[in-house]
């Protein structure tokens, strides 16, 4: 049995309010793996938010084209969004992952247990009885993460699930979903902030309801390899999306013969290459 | 724009202190950790929150409060036109049915020509890339990103000298935020507005700054600086809380090399140095930062806390209790006396209680004016002898009765609001429940209910939100008139709708994923065990309502 989860040839159709219809996503196919870490990227309109949610498993208005739910299994998966207020049902942490798993029917006894060892692995338990005036943005965030990813379930979606919080908050973010994958858990997260994308994961980017490009994270920020010494639009500028600065200097670095392919990326090699540039 | 008079941009913290001077024609970008209340502070500068007492803001020679009448401040007018403010997805508020209403709802305070209102509409379109035929167009029919664009032609069509925008950049693509960068850089060079922008986008909104604000972590300080000041002094953002941003981090051995700070907004010339030898940094330029002390820390403190009244930690079953008997206790009363009793004991609960009923002063108070003009109508009528006149006793009886009511509403209210909805589902659940299970009707009836108010309060400060935005774009000043009323109530009223089916729409996703309704029988929570605290709390409810009952006649 396959096991992947699969899009087929997938369009998510709207009208507006003089019938005409558009396609939000445009015979889309996708593929994702059990356990494996997919970034989704691009611009607002490009359809990346409805893809979220088809692959979450809920319901979209207008979708047609089939899918597999394969290892994500029936029902919706796991699903974390931007503003976490209108994702919090309860008053405090404690009670917010108490409903997530009243409701998946874990017996009354283990709840408590389960409850407390969640809220400890995301490093809330001191807050654990605070109402949400007192916690912070990120710290409601942490808490909607918690609640969502409660029953351990195969897939969790994080929908710019960082893109109100700061650096420090949104690392925390991170982390904890991190830890859900070394656990199992595949993860889908889209992001506008390309400084979270990884050399070597998965980058799933859209424009206009289509894949533009599906590849690695270093292709899709500086394109294929090539040797000259010449600047050419990446898969990135091409989906609309700001090159960041950094690539942008080791773009100009690399024009000035400083730098070699592959590119920096990541802050250890940028720590390479500055240290290299400096040693002559 | 006026500019023959002064229009910088001027904030005193603190009486005796330096004012913070924010220059007509530069562009000053403010950075914070999130949550130090920066977009507080920017409605704060644009007279939508009073802020902290002892701080002064003037555009030019306009203050934003003046003292009115009774010593109440009032937000001057004419220092509200001196801004125009782009809060955060500004697209939220676009209420015309067309590109050209829209843009005459920005102008339409400011009273101009119909010609020159014409003459800065064109003049806005082609700001954003837009010719005159996009007036007729309806803003429902654009794309979400047409609609960002049509905000932004609202807030270059006013005629005013400062430009307010909280996090411009956030959803924009690259097009758009290069777009965005060019008119504003242009505003400033050329037409001597003032810009003064929040983002949290360093790499965007450092090369376009001449000034950065840095805003403490606790929202207690603001930093002012050059941005080439704050390349040099990394250590600033931690002190205010914040990472420094990656980017810096890593160019930071190269900045140590003595590189012009210039060029490392030129990736090309930063380039070329590399690997050029260690200069011996230069004579730094003399150093212009200015910490200014804001003197709010504690009273933003303040506004977070106190949402938990401690009659939470009754069990919500010996609440209810007790808000039953004493409301037939209060029911009963058939003198002043009682009513009086009454509303003694609805005081000394609120504040024995700490109930946070504040949050609620509009409604409390439309409900009382409700309960006099009800009693003023009763007491409207015949009297014995047929003549029609004012009653006075007629009007006592009906404000007697009312009163009672009112006092009811009084506790209900405060029971409602410090009852979290999710204990009072569980203990509902665990009174209607039978074997540990609940009927899935009576489920579904119950999870509403406690949703709905769950979200009352978001509800609220989303509708307050939207009040204040109304604020910003009508130019109101304290007192209103019945029209103003109206027209802030219909600019309020469309975009929280909206705002309000789109928070409908996103807890239902949450919802689904979690799975809630997939399972027929979730699990049932007991309550915390009845305590002996709940005993007393029903004990001495029930004394006190038996003594009223029994005194009920007295002095009627």
């Amino acid at each position: 049995m396959d096991e992947r989860l699969l899009v087929n040839h997938l369009s998510v159709l709207t009208e507006d309010e003089r019938g005409e219809t558009s396609a939000r996503l445009d015979d889309l196919s996708l593929e994702l793996n059990r356990g494996e870490w997919l970034y989704l990227v691009g611009v607002n309109g490009s359809g990346k938010s409805t893809l979220g949610r088809i692959l979450a498993g809920i319901y979209e208005e207008g979708a047609v084209g089939s899918m597999e739910r394969g290892f994500a299994g029936e029902g919706a998966a796991a699903y974390v969004m931007q503003q976490p207020d209108a994702q919090l049902f309860a008053d405090t942490p404690r009670e917010e992952v108490t409903f997530a798993l009243e409701w998946q029917a874990v017996p009354a006894e283990e709840i408590p247990l389960r409850v407390e060892a969640a809220l400890e692995e995301a490093g809330l338990l001191e807050l654990a009885d605070s109402p949400w005036a007192e916690l912070s943005g990120g710290q409601r965030q942490l808490a909607a993460v918690v609640a969502a990813s409660a029953c351990r379930t195969p897939l969790i979606v994080f929908d710019e699930a960082t893109s109100m919080l700061d650096d420090e908050t949104a690392h925390r973010v991170r982390t904890l979903a991190k830890i859900l994958h070394e656990q199992g858990t595949a993860v889908v997260w889209l992001t506008q902030r390309l400084e979270e994308l990884e050399p070597d994961a998965r980058v799933v980017a859209l424009l206009e309801g289509r894949i533009r490009f599906d590849g690695f994270g270093r292709e899709f920020l500086y394109g294929e390899r090539r040797d000259d010494r010449a600047r050419v639009e990446t898969p990135c500028e091409e989906c609309g999306l700001r090159l960041p600065y950094l690539a942008e200097l080791a773009f100009e670095l690399y024009r000035a013969g400083r730098v070699d392919w592959p590119l920096p990326m990541t802050p250890e090699e940028w720590a390479n290459t500055m240290e290299r540039g400096f040693a002559r | 724009m006026t500019l023959a008079r002064e229009s910088d941009l001027l904030v005193r913290f603190r009486e005796d202190a330096n004012p913070l001077r924010l220059r007509s024609g530069s562009i000053t970008v403010l950075f914070g950790r999130n949550g130090a209340g920066k977009t507080y502070w920017l409605e704060s500068l644009a007279g939508l929150h009073q802020g902290a007492s002892g701080t002064e803001v003037r555009y030019g020679s306009l203050r934003l409060w003046k003292e009115g009448r009774r010593g109440r401040k009032a937000r001057n007018p004419d220092a509200l036109k001196a801004y125009a403010y782009s809060s955060q997805a500004p697209e939220e508020q676009l209420v015309g049915r067309t590109v050209e209403e829209e843009l005459l709802e920005t102008l339409k305070p400011y009273s101009l020509s119909s010609e020159e209102c014409k003459r800065r509409m064109l003049a806005a379109l082609e700001a954003v890339g837009w010719e005159e035929s996009w007036l007729v167009r309806s803003p429902y029919r654009l794309s979400g990103g047409e609609r960002r664009r049509l905000a932004l032609a609202c807030l270059l069509v006013a005629p005013s000298d400062w430009l307010l925008l909280d996090e411009p950049t956030a959803g924009l693509d690259a097009p758009g935020q290069e777009r965005l960068r060019q008119i504003l850089a242009e505003r400033a060079a050329r037409e001597g507005q003032g810009v003064l922008l929040i983002s949290h986008d360093t790499e965007w909104a450092l090369p376009l700054a001449d000034r950065v604000l840095l805003l403490a972590a606790d929202g207690g300080s603001l930093r002012e600086c050059s941005p080439e000041e704050l390349l040099r002094h990394p250590e600033w953002w931690e002190e205010a809380g914040m990472a420094v941003p990656a980017w810096l981090k890593i160019l930071a051995p190269l900045l140590r090399t003595g590189i012009p700070i210039s060029s490392v907004w030129k990736p090309s010339e930063l380039a070329r140095q590399w690997g050029s030898p260690v200069r011996e940094a230069g004579e730094s330029p003399p150093e212009s930062s200015v910490v200014y002390r804001m003197g709010n820390a504690s009273a933003r403190q303040e506004r977070k806390k106190g949402s938990l009244s401690s009659i939470a930690f009754f069990d919500p079953r010996a609440l209810w209790l007790s808000y039953v008997l004493l409301s037939v206790a209060i029911l009963a009363q058939q003198s002043w006396w009682g009513a009086a009793a009454g509303g003694a004991i609805a005081a000394a609960a609120t504040w024995g209680g700490r109930i946070p009923l504040g949050r609620w002063r509009g409604f409390i108070l439309s409900f009382l004016v409700f309960t006099l003009t009800v009693s003023v109508v009763a007491g409207i009528g015949r009297d014995a002898g047929g003549q029609w006149g004012f009653q006075g006793e007629a009007f006592l009886t009906a404000l007697h009765s009312m009163a009672r009511t009112f006092i009811i509403f009084l506790l209900g209210l405060g029971l409602a609001v410090s009852i979290t909805p999710i204990r009072l589902r569980r203990s509902l659940e665990s009174v209607l429940g039978f074997r540990g299970r609940i009927a899935p009707a009576v489920q579904k009836f119950l999870l509403t209910v406690t949703l709905m108010l769950r979200f009352i309060p978001i509800f609220l400060s989303e509708w307050e939100r939207f009040n204040r935005y109304a604020i910003a774009r009508g130019k109101e000043a304290g007192r209103r008139s019945l029209g103003g009323s109206v027209r802030r109530l219909s600019r309020t009223a469309q975009p929280f709708l909206l705002s309000l089916f789109r928070l409908g729409d996103q807890a239902a996703v949450a919802l689904e994923s979690r799975g809630v309704g997939r399972q027929k029988y979730p699990t049932l929570l007991r309550l915390s065990n009845w305590g002996k605290r709940d005993t007393v709390l029903v004990v001495v409810v029930l004394l006190l309502s038996l003594v009223l009952w029994l005194v009920r006649g007295l002095g009627a």
